[in-house]
């Protein structure tokens, strides 16, 4: 019998995974079968582009390109300030294709690598939970890994950003490190540095892992587990990974210097220390070794302190960088780096999004921690600390839900799992191993566990199928697991605990209905919450007309093939570094700045430009040879991201470089208000955005204008513009671009130009100023 | 009128002559045999006749002559936006005024920087008046060329005029912060504007709004597209009974007025006969090589060559100058380099200018810009865009010496790995003790 | 003090006994590793960082280097052998190559 079931099992769970990774797939799909298969999101574009680089022209050309087109006139070292994982990953997936004769476009390469990751990930959940419980629970944490709206929102088709193959390889990482402690093989820790170094080339959120796997070691080494199995991991890891991961030019020497990775150098210099003291333990008596440790460590410690103090003084061990030091002091980044700030993602989680993202999950989370902490040993310490750090870095910025994600799944799945053997298993053979008191009971035939998970006759969906097989599978892993349980139940016998399972069937099936009725709400939410939140493309919006048909509003894209058709090769485009890498992209044209916001005094030059007088403005966008300039409106359609919104930021960040040209508080009514309409103030109504934001919007309602977003009326009498002249508006009015005009031909200000051209004439005579001059 | 093919302007042979009426046209006789001896087609009209300065956005003529100072509007077809428009286009322009001056030309010319001063006033200078033409109200002015001609000579070259300059007329004022305007003829210091008087001398009661040096009698502006517009305080400057008579001014001996010669090199200065320069081509390359690359290296060695020609006497010349620079520029100039001209020779056909010189080290998109504005002639603004990459990761020196220690210890970390290896694998050594001790 | 110099002297005494001649041999390449090594680090003190890639190559080759001949010696020492059930000392020494293998990849990738 026992024979049978393990067979069955060792079917069901290749079947099983290979079902979940299916769903995974399946469920990141709903935008490209809704919309198209592009890339959906904005910074991604820049990723693709890349990509498009690399295969194009080669890994040498990659390596080495100097994008002129961005960040004009300064260009960027793409080379040396990119993280190359997920180019090199999809071009070389490309060319393996290509090879095998599939002509496969990279560009549908890059829309469905970070779905076909997803399933990875899922494996990788599966192998990590296996670690820390058994095979059931893993197939539980690939289920949900495989379909959390929290890991989802990051890696649907056609958002082709780092975290989608980074949130795979962190987890997998994650599986080498406890394998490579539980083993203490130095291969496995050698397959931790390599995946690590994968991770490095990735994600800059790398730095979680440098930090997370000492910080475990740290706490073994506490709780006096120190063992040579935990030697050999830690020290394979961090000699290998750290070597490995400073080939990556945008790490560099940043291990050697910067305060996020001293963690790990300390860890590794005091397990030498601990692994030499063991060493010298075995040879000489316990009174020897107490003298020699006690001259040893204070040795030891007075060099460390005094190396330490005079290299963070010296400079020499840079400080924590404002994007990590901003995690610790969340007020940090508003005062200081509002570029950092001002990023939505980057501001604290909501309570709601923690449902929002994890569902039932959330309250499954700390009993599985509990659990942990009940057996204890080394891998379950791991996650106990992975756990906590993630829930307060989660808690600190939106983003970071996604390194959550995955320790929520293994816990949940560990706390579920454990309920389901509780309430699955058969109560005969605890009730035969009680009574035998010590003798080796049989194991019986009956496998009339309840058939709730039947249920479903007719499996509609794939996601009941998923479900009724991993219910299928944990029952028939609890039946072959039970000779295992055996043992242990024998041996429990042995010391005389008595174990009292639970015999009815009615209490079992109430408990069994409910948690497989969560199942199913979960699954329910995680399907919404996607095709609802996550799957809606950022660069097609679509809204319900008032008869309920859907329109499609596509100016963003509209707007970049014009600029794209209608403008020179060189053409140079202003707008604020949000829509940086989608110009660069979609529009093929010379940007200023981008979003990665690398030179923050560009950043504020254009912030100066836009938030400045025309005059002003003028002298900038002919020094940097700006020929159109690219804002959003979204008064007429009610789209609430617009420019006029982003304003302030962009006006904070330009005040933090020009102080004496732009202040904050001039944008304001004396009030203290943030008004657009009649009450705006003069800088406010001077400055470009502004203009550019609300010229001939009067005149498009007839001089009622309302501003949908700002529900402000606007005044009869729209703004002039003298400096630049209107090129193109979308036909909903979303994105706006002007010409820079060029210097007047006959030496007037483009002010009196402007106003000659439109039929005033000078009528005062300057005999006076001529002459007094 | 013959339609001649071909002129020695740059800008085309098709000039419109506004006039205030036809009969007009009879004073200027020698002015029309000057144009037409320099293959200009002159088309008379007078203000009342329609006429367009363009169809379908293409220029119908190349010059305009204003000479209807009384003019009070435009004759239909043009405005001053036309005209503006005109001169965007390309187009030269001539305004000639006189004391009659309505405020249509007026306010034309203000857009141009160029105030007249108001309707019915005149210059006046008891000092420096003619004896003959000027003998009864002082208006018509004897200007000395030496002194109060400009001396931009590629405008109207001062040692070529034979006499003083006869003018009677309205005065005006340039914008002194206009760098495009440049005042070509002024007045004499005792010189002043007032109102004109009819018979009775009354004598001004107050300060005029502009006297002496202060008072432009001839300016010229050059557009930024390079059109030229020349604006004159009186159009009997330009008649034959000026060209013809002779100056005479108290203290000074009869010589004949250098009107003609005058207005000869202005009008060839305005309508592109000269003063002209062209960027005939523009090379960069690295030293050693002949194209040029699509991009640099910092501090990589390059040679930059711009030729230029300047255009005279209905023909190109090499253009000769030794303050041609170029700069390289990225938001700020990081190098500026006088460029040495090539030496001319029989053949030359342009005049070469070159350099040699190290770029920066500094990565990112240069422009390589000659901006070469001199009073007279064209402006010159040549920008090469290109741009300095940073090294490549296989440019760096291969081996540095000073690292020999590290290449050493590696070396030497992978050839004892190799014997270690050797040495355990295959050396016969046990891996537990001998417990030999001897009781 | 004497009681420090007496504790090293049975811990020498203990050494050159119970050690098996094949840990002996990993502990002199130990050894000679951690020579170079300190060799390196006094040339940088002097000398300076720059290049300090290859500066970084070389240490690091040696810090590995070192680490990883550690993990020979514990995973072999058959006082350990209950500790790595899973590792045999053949195996021990296949995983030994293959990390110095990856390490000199990289430090010559990185040298350069």
């Amino acid at each position: 019998m026992s024979a049978e079931t393990s067979t069955v099992a060792r079917i069901l769970k290749p079947t099983i995974l290979i079902l979940i990774a299916v769903v995974a797939i399946a469920s990141r799909l709903f935008s490209i079968i809704r919309f198209e298969s592009v890339i959906h999101e904005f910074d991604p574009w820049f990723n693709y582009r890349t990509t498009q680089h690399l295969v194009k022209n080669g890994f040498y050309e990659f390596w080495n390109w100097f994008d002129e087109k961005s960040w004009y006139p300064l260009g960027r070292v793409v080379g040396g300030t990119v993280y190359p994982g997920i180019m090199v990953t999809s071009a070389i997936i490309h060319n393996v294709l290509h090879f095998f004769n599939f002509p496969v476009d990279i560009r549908n390469v890059c829309v469905f690598l970070a779905p076909m990751f997803s399933g990875l990930t899922a494996f990788s959940a599966y192998l990590l939970t296996k670690e820390l419980k058994d095979s059931s629970a893993g197939l539980l944490a690939a289920a949900f890994l495989g379909v959390a709206p929290g890991y989802i929102s990051r890696s649907v088709a056609g958002s082709y950003d780092n975290e989608g193959i980074a949130i795979f390889l962190l987890v997998f990482t994650f599986y080498l490190w406890i394998k490579a402690v539980k083993t203490g093989s130095a291969f496995f820790g050698l397959l931790t540095a390599l995946f690590y170094f994968y991770m490095v080339s990735a994600w800059g959120g790398y730095v979680f892992i440098t930090n997370l796997v000492p910080l475990h070691a740290f706490t073994l080494l506490l709780m006096g587990r120190y063992s040579n199995r935990l030697y050999v991991s830690y020290s394979t890891f961090y000699a290998v990974g750290t070597l490995l991961s400073m080939q990556i030019p945008f790490v560099g020497f940043q291990p050697t210097r910067t305060s996020e990775h001293m963690a790990a150098l300390g860890v590794f210099g005091l397990l030498q220390l601990y692994a030499f003291a063991e060493l010298v333990r075995g040879y000489v008596t316990p009174k020897q070794f107490k003298t020699l440790l006690k001259g040893g460590v204070s040795a030891v410690a007075i060099f460390a302190v005094v190396g330490l103090t005079v290299l963070s003084f010296s400079g020499v061990i840079a400080p924590f960088t404002g994007r990590f030091y901003s995690l610790y002091d969340t007020g940090y980044a508003k005062i200081h780096i509002p570029i950092i700030a001002s990023v939505s993602e980057h501001q604290p989680t909501a309570w709601t999004s923690f449902f929002f993202d994890l569902q039932m999950l959330i309250f499954l989370f700390p009993a599985g921690v509990y659990l942990c902490f009940k057996e204890l040993k080394d891998e379950h310490v791991f996650i106990i600390l992975y756990s906590v750090f993630a829930s307060y870095f989660a808690g600190v910025m939106v983003r970071l839900m996604l390194t959550l994600t995955p320790v929520v799944c293994v816990s949940a799945a560990i706390a579920y799992s454990t309920l389901l053997d509780t309430y699955l298993e058969k109560s005969e053979h605890v009730l035969a191993s009680n009574l035998a008191g010590g003798a080796r009971p049989t194991v019986a035939a009956a496998t009339t566990t309840a058939t709730v998970t039947d249920a479903p006759a007719e499996p509609k969906s794939k996601k009941a199928a998923a479900r009724a097989a991993a219910a299928k599978a944990v029952e028939s892993e609890t039946k072959a697991k039970a000779s295992t349980k055996e043992s242990k139940e024998t041996k429990e016998a042995k010391d005389s605990k008595k174990r009292f399972p639970i015999f009815n069937w009615d209490s079992r099936a109430m408990v069994i209905m409910q948690l497989t009725w969560f199942l199913f709400m979960f699954a329910w939410h995680c399907t919404y919450v996607t095709s609802g939140s996550y799957s809606s493309p950022s660069i097609v919006l679509a809204s319900r007309q008032a008869d309920g048909s859907q329109m499609i509003i596509d100016d963003f894209r509209e707007a970049y093939y014009w600029l794209r058709k209608n403008t020179g090769e060189d053409a140079k485009v202003m707008s604020w570094w949000d829509y940086g890498y989608q110009m660069a992209g979609m529009a093929n044209v010379t940007t200023l700045v981008d979003n990665n916001t690398w030179n923050n005094t560009h950043i504020a030059t254009v912030g100066l430009a836009m938030s400045a007088n025309e005059d002003v403005s003028y002298q900038v966008l002919r020094q940097h040879d700006v020929d159109y300039v690219l804002i959003l409106f979204g008064g007429v359609i009610g789209y609430s991201g617009d420019d006029i919104n982003k304003f302030l930021w962009m006006i904070r960040i330009a005040e933090g470089v020009y102080p004496n040209m732009v202040k904050e508080s001039n944008f304001f009514t004396p009030r203290g208000e943030y008004k657009v309409d009649h009450e705006a103030s003069q800088t406010m109504r001077d400055s470009l955005m502004y203009k550019m934001s609300y010229y001939r919007f009067a005149e498009l309602y007839g001089g009622n204008a309302v501003d949908h977003v700002r529900g402000a009326r606007m005044p009869a009498e729209g703004p002039t513009l003298n400096v630049l002249e209107e090129a193109y508006t979308t036909q909903n009015w979303l994105v706006r671009i002007y010409k820079v005009k060029d210097l007047d031909n006959i030496g007037r200000d483009l002010k009196d130009a402007t106003a000659f051209d439109k039929g005033k004439v000078k009528k005062v005579s300057s005999l006076k100023r001529f002459v007094k001059a | 009128m013959a339609l001649v093919a071909s002129a020695t302007s740059l800008t085309g042979p098709r000039t419109l002559v506004l006039l205030d009426n036809l009969d007009d046209a009879d004073a200027y006789m020698d002015l029309w045999d000057d144009l037409q001896s320099r293959q200009f087609n002159v088309t008379l009209h007078d203000v009342k006749t329609p006429v367009s300065l363009s169809k379908y956005d293409q220029r119908l003529f190349d010059h305009l002559l204003i000479l209807a100072p009384k003019m009070t509007a435009y004759p239909t077809g043009m405005n001053a936006k036309s005209v503006v428009g005109f001169v965007a286009e390309g187009g030269n322009v001539l305004v000639a005024a006189s004391s009659e001056l309505g405020n249509t030309i007026r306010e034309l010319s203000r857009e141009f920087d160029v105030e007249f001063d108001n309707r019915y006033t005149t210059v006046y200078d008891h000092f420096n008046y003619d004896q003959d033409l000027g003998k009864d109200r002082h208006d018509t002015v004897v200007v000395n060329t030496g002194t109060h001609l400009s001396t931009v000579d590629a405008i109207v070259p001062q040692k070529d005029i034979p006499g003083p300059i006869l003018f009677r007329g309205i005065a005006h004022s340039i914008n002194p912060s206009n760098s495009l305007l440049t005042k070509v003829l002024w007045a004499p210091q005792e010189a002043y504007s007032w109102e004109t008087q009819d018979g009775d001398n009354e004598s001004a009661n107050q300060d005029p709004s502009v006297s002496g040096k202060d008072i432009s009698l001839v300016s010229v502006m050059q557009a930024r597209n390079n059109a030229r517009i020349a604006f004159l305080g009186s159009t009997d400057m330009l008649t034959d009974r000026y060209f013809s008579a002779p100056a005479k001014k108290h203290g000074e001996k009869i010589s004949p007025s250098g009107n003609r010669k005058f207005i000869e090199e202005l009008t060839k200065w305005t309508f592109q006969e000269k003063g002209a320069l062209d960027v005939v081509a523009v090379q960069h390359h690295k030293v050693g090589e002949e194209e040029a690359p699509a991009h640099y290296r910092i501090k990589d060695t390059m040679t930059y060559t711009i030729s230029l020609a300047e255009y005279h006497d209905g023909e190109w010349h090499p253009f000769s100058a030794d303050d041609v620079q170029l700069e390289l520029i990225m938001l700020d100039p990081y190098v500026r380099k006088t460029l040495e001209q090539v030496p001319l020779d029989d053949q030359s056909t342009v005049g070469t200018f070159t350099t040699t010189l190290q770029l920066p080290d500094q990565y990112g998109v240069f422009k390589f810009a000659v901006n070469y504005k001199r009073p007279g002639l064209t402006y010159v603004e040549s920008v090469t865009t290109v741009g300095i990459h940073p090294f490549r990761h296989d440019q760096y020196p291969r081996f540095i010496s000073q690292a020999k220690p590290y290449y050493t210890s590696a070396a030497s970390m992978g050839v004892g790995l190799l014997i270690f290896s050797f040495v355990y694998l295959w050396g016969g050594l046990e891996s537990t003790v001998k417990t030999t001790k001897k009781a | 003090m004497d009681e420090i110099k007496s504790a090293s002297n049975s811990l020498l005494a203990s050494y050159v006994k119970d050690t098996p001649k094949s840990l002996k041999l990993i502990d002199a390449y130990m050894v000679y590793i951690l020579l170079t090594g300190i060799i390196q680090f006094v040339y940088v003190v002097i000398a300076g960082t720059f290049p300090n890639n290859a500066f970084l190559a070389g240490f690091i080759s040696t810090v590995a280097g070192f680490v990883l001949a550690a993990n020979l010696r514990i995973q072999t020492n058959p006082k350990n052998a209950s500790q790595f059930p899973t590792t045999s000392p053949e195996r021990a020494f296949a995983d030994f190559l293959a990390c110095n293998i990856v390490v000199h990849f990289a430090v010559a990738n990185f040298l350069g």
